[in-house]
């Protein structure tokens, strides 16, 4: 009798020791899922705003890459699991010509408890174009 | 016997089902989180587009509309931050420091240091479920070079 209570115990533990981790690699997993995704979004806001800067400064300037970068990395510095990595393309701008910026960052979940789940940092990339207003003069 | 082990069934699914609503409620937690924190996204990045776009007026094209940033975050963002407390900083006026902005409420600012436009929003939504261990709380920055008109 004693025998069988101590299996019991020893299969409930078992059960248990298998279930706790499980259900926290899944929790981790999906927090991991939403930051990706969230990582994506923020990277293209960052993006798309260093697409406007570069728009922003004057006709045939190289002052249209130097705005851009600004605009990017001061709107992804805040966020210490997303990287900055290069951001490319936001040429002069000429009028009437878009410009298009592609800029990638480096998500790392090491720092971060779902670096549990995902002990690997993810490239990631996003790319934005703008266009000024027709009425600009210059 | 069958005593002992009705009990030992009853303590385990305790257990399981405690386990079980803590995983769902982070679940469910970070989900609304993630909703909020992409509105907050999206809301200062139109923020800085509208800050950075320029006034009206004679000097209007090379002055940020800082007053017009505030209200284009707030209407984003309102929607998914319900019951939450959202208050507009006058133009100019950085966001006070996280120890001066209650629970439940949301500071929106937008300021100008140099050519570069800041809209930043900053506090915790009503909404977050509570967590121990989980900061739920919102502190994003979206910078953008002013528009550059030359005569």
């Amino acid at each position: 009798m004693d025998h069988a209570r101590r299996g019991q115990r020893g299969q409930a533990l078992l059960e248990t020791a298998i279930t706790i981790p499980l259900m926290l690699v899944l929790l981790l997993g999906f927090l991991a899922v939403l930051v990706r995704v969230e990582a994506q979004l923020e990277l293209d806001a960052a993006t798309s705003l260093a697409a406007a800067a570069a728009v922003a400064a004057p006709a045939g300037s190289s002052l249209s890459a130097e705005y851009a970068r600004q605009t990017w990395t001061g709107t992804l510095r805040q966020y210490s699991y997303l990287r900055p990595g290069r951001l490319d393309g936001c040429s002069a701008y000429e009028p009437g010509q878009p410009v298009t910026c592609r800029g990638s960052a480096l998500l790392d979940y090491r720092e971060t408890p779902m670096g549990l789940v995902v002990p690997y940092p993810f490239h990631i990339e996003s790319a934005a174009t703008a266009r000024s207003s027709t009425y600009r003069s210059r | 016997m069958r005593v002992y082990e009705s009990g030992q069934a009853l303590v385990e699914f305790a257990m399981v089902v405690g386990l079980f609503l803590m995983c769902l409620l982070g679940a469910t937690s970070a989900s609304v989180y993630t909703i909020q924190r992409s509105a907050a996204v999206t809301g200062v990045a139109a923020g800085a587009r509208v800050a950075a776009g320029g006034t009206l007026g004679s000097v209007g094209a090379n002055t940020p509309n800082l007053a017009g940033a505030t209200p284009a975050v707030a209407r984003i963002v309102s929607p998914v931050l319900i019951g939450t407390h959202i208050r507009q900083i006058e133009p100019a006026r950085d966001c006070p420091p996280w120890s001066a902005i209650p629970p439940g409420e949301i500071d929106i600012c937008a300021v100008q240091t140099a050519g570069v436009v800041t809209v930043r929003l900053r506090g915790r939504p009503a909404t977050a479920i509570s967590i121990p261990g989980l900061d739920w709380s919102l502190d994003l920055v979206a910078e953008v070079h002013a528009v550059t008109f030359t005569a």
